[in-house]
């Protein structure tokens, strides 16, 4: 297959060269499960300067905040009829969020990127894997795959009017297509990756067919498939609320459009608020998942990078 | 195994080599090869890349062999052979009398890479091979514990392998293998990837392990100090293809240690071996 680049999106978040792969720790002193008093590894700052590191962390974060917010604060009062100050932004939110507005739009969007997000994974994930096996498949189908990957889904909208008409099954339909071959692409890729000495381990014990499918090849899969996911949402995001600015009646894309309409400047940047906020959300509980579910992949570092994801933009 | 035994039964009828699918002085653990051949084929698919030629042997139950040779002599090749994850070209390989025609838990194999399972913790990498076997979860653990021990292993039983060492990887990996019970263990360079002193300490504790718990050993290594320390006959490959060119009995008794190497003898037998590797080189270097 001639997958070989994944989008420049994550390849901005990769770690720099010489971070990876991390050095094989050593232990001091004899093999424990804990470490023993006495064999910390000297590249372990001293607690109190591990605490302070953290605190500047945070503290940095916090600073990042007031200072994107002090900076809109004072382009706002030089450009005051082309941006929003975040005062009077507040005061929109506030509004919205009484008379309930925003919750809808926001409900809208949520349940179609999350409904065509699972049904596009939930169909890439086997696709992957069919692809995998059957190399007479690949062969026919890749070039298709190709082809597909290269139609950003917004292109297809007035095909999916045609199709489906305006209705929750378009935008829907328009997200399954573009996390369908981000994730089948990614998932693809990360099972090809999978060490053949694996699962020749597995064999040697006694793994075959199924079993060997369920033990091995899919556990060895999960950090390509979180990967996919992470990509996907991401993805799936982004092209529902464009999509949602040509052809929707509700929704946050709506929502700016029809405030655009009336130059309804606060709600637009609300809009676009809420939009970063919940598309920054939904990365970190994959993010977070991801941890939790792959702590055993080698890399995972501040950029939640397993080792699977590094090596894909290493090829 | 994995086939089902009236597949195995036609394969029988069919074959025409020397001996059976069983055989009839063949007790568990031996390893017999008989006339073994292996050719890849080349890039044009005309050109035959000759890997393995004529390779015969015998290994007896509970003997630990060593096999030496210059890289790409197809030492590992053979080793996949025995193991069932490659297929001679021709010949066939019989382990306890039976034909290898596929992998099989029979066969154990501890690979240079280790290839524990990384979602698997220490304990339950040994315990994966457990249930392969058919054993029943709740006694799962208590055994991998005891198998854990035999390397030395069983403090970091609930270790992710990511946080062993490359020497602590390979303990585990030992474990697994044995855990499996197999008649035979197949060690594909496995100290290879070790610091010398690593590699020294992982050598005494095989010894060990292998005094403990005896088991027919096809181990393949490069060094001859390896070979020479952990065989009891040491066969000699050259490369190009791959050939036996000779094969060494190592009389240092079965009960080896750190002081075996001390000993005048080890030192003759290192020299023998040695000579026998270098005119090995020299006549894959002619016949080049």
């Amino acid at each position: 297959m001639s997958i070989q680049k994944l989008p420049r999106r994550i390849s901005k978040e990769a770690s720099p060269p010489g971070t990876f792969p991390e050095p094989e720790r050593e232990p001091l002193g004899p093999p424990a499960s804990g470490r023993a008093k006495g064999t910390r590894a000297f590249t372990d700052p001293p607690v109190r300067a591990r605490v302070r590191l953290r605190v500047w962390r945070y503290g940095r974060a916090l600073l990042s905040l007031v200072v994107g917010i002090g900076v809109w604060q004072g382009v706002s009062i030089f450009l005051p009829s082309d941006v929003a100050s975040p005062i009077e932004v507040v005061r929109v939110l506030i509004q919205d969020l009484k008379d309930g507005v925003l919750l809808t739009n926001t409900l809208y969007s949520l349940t179609r990127v999350l409904v065509g997000f699972f049904s596009g994974l939930a169909l890439a994930v086997p696709s992957a894997f069919i692809l995998r096996s059957a190399r007479w498949l690949r062969d026919i189908v890749d070039p298709w795959i190709q082809f597909a990957r290269m139609i950003p889904p917004i292109a297809l909208i007035p095909l999916v009017i045609v199709f489906f008409g305006i209705g929750e099954l378009a935008k829907i339909s328009v997200i399954f297509f573009a996390v369908y071959f981000i994730g089948m692409v990614t998932v693809y890729q990360g099972i090809r990756m999978i060490e053949v000495v694996q699962i020749n381990a597995a064999r040697v014990l006694g793994a075959d067919g199924m079993r060997l499918f369920r033990k091995v090849i899919l556990p060895a899969s999960l950090p390509a498939i979180l990967t996919a996911a992470r990509l996907g949402i991401a993805t799936g995001w982004t092209t529902l609320v464009a999509s949602e600015l040509i052809a929707a009646s509700h929704g946050l894309g709506f929502m700016i459009t029809q405030a655009g309409q009336y130059f309804d400047l606060p709600t637009i940047y609300l809009g676009i608020m809420v939009i970063g906020i919940i598309g920054l959300a939904l990365d970190r509980v994959i993010l977070r998942l991801e941890r939790r579910l792959v702590a055993w992949a080698d890399v995972v570092d501040d950029q939640g990078q397993t080792a699977v994801m590094t090596s894909l933009q290493r090829r | 195994m994995a086939m089902s035994e009236s597949s195995q039964e036609n394969r029988t009828a069919s074959h025409d080599g020397p001996r059976g699918r069983t055989d009839h002085h063949a007790a568990p653990g031996t390893i017999s090869i008989q006339d073994v051949s292996l050719a890849y084929r080349g890039v044009a698919g005309s050109l035959q890349v000759q890997v393995l030629r004529d390779i015969s042997l015998e290994v007896a139950s509970g003997e630990f062999v060593c096999v030496v040779g210059a890289s790409g002599c197809g030492k590992t090749s053979l080793l996949n052979c025995i193991a069932g994850l490659l297929k001679p070209s021709m010949g066939s390989i019989y382990v306890g009398g039976e034909l290898v025609e596929g992998p099989a838990r029979d066969r154990g194999v501890v690979f240079q890479q280790y290839a524990l399972f990384p979602w698997l913790s220490a304990i339950r990498n040994v315990e994966f091979a457990l249930e392969m076997r058919g054993m029943e979860r709740k006694d799962r653990r208590e055994a991998a514990i005891e198998y854990l021990r035999l390397v030395d292993m069983e403090r970091s039983a609930d270790v992710l392998p990511k946080a062993l060492s490359g020497g602590m990887k390979q303990r585990v990996a030992l474990a697994r293998a044995y855990a499996a019970e197999p008649q035979v263990l197949l060690m594909d360079e496995p100290f290879g990837a070790l610091d010398a002193q690593t590699r020294r300490r992982l050598q005494i504790d095989l010894l060990g392990t292998w005094e403990r718990k005896p088991r027919t050993v096809f181990f393949i290594t490069h060094d001859v100090e390896e070979a020479v320390l952990l065989g009891g006959r040491v066969i000699v490959m050259k490369a190009s293809p791959g050939e036996v060119v000779s094969e060494v009995e190592v009389g240092l008794g079965t009960k080896r240690d750190s002081h075996t190497l001390d000993l005048p003898a080890f030192a003759e037998y290192k020299a023998v071996v040695a000579r026998s590797l270098a005119a090995a080189e020299i006549s894959t270097e002619a016949g080049r």
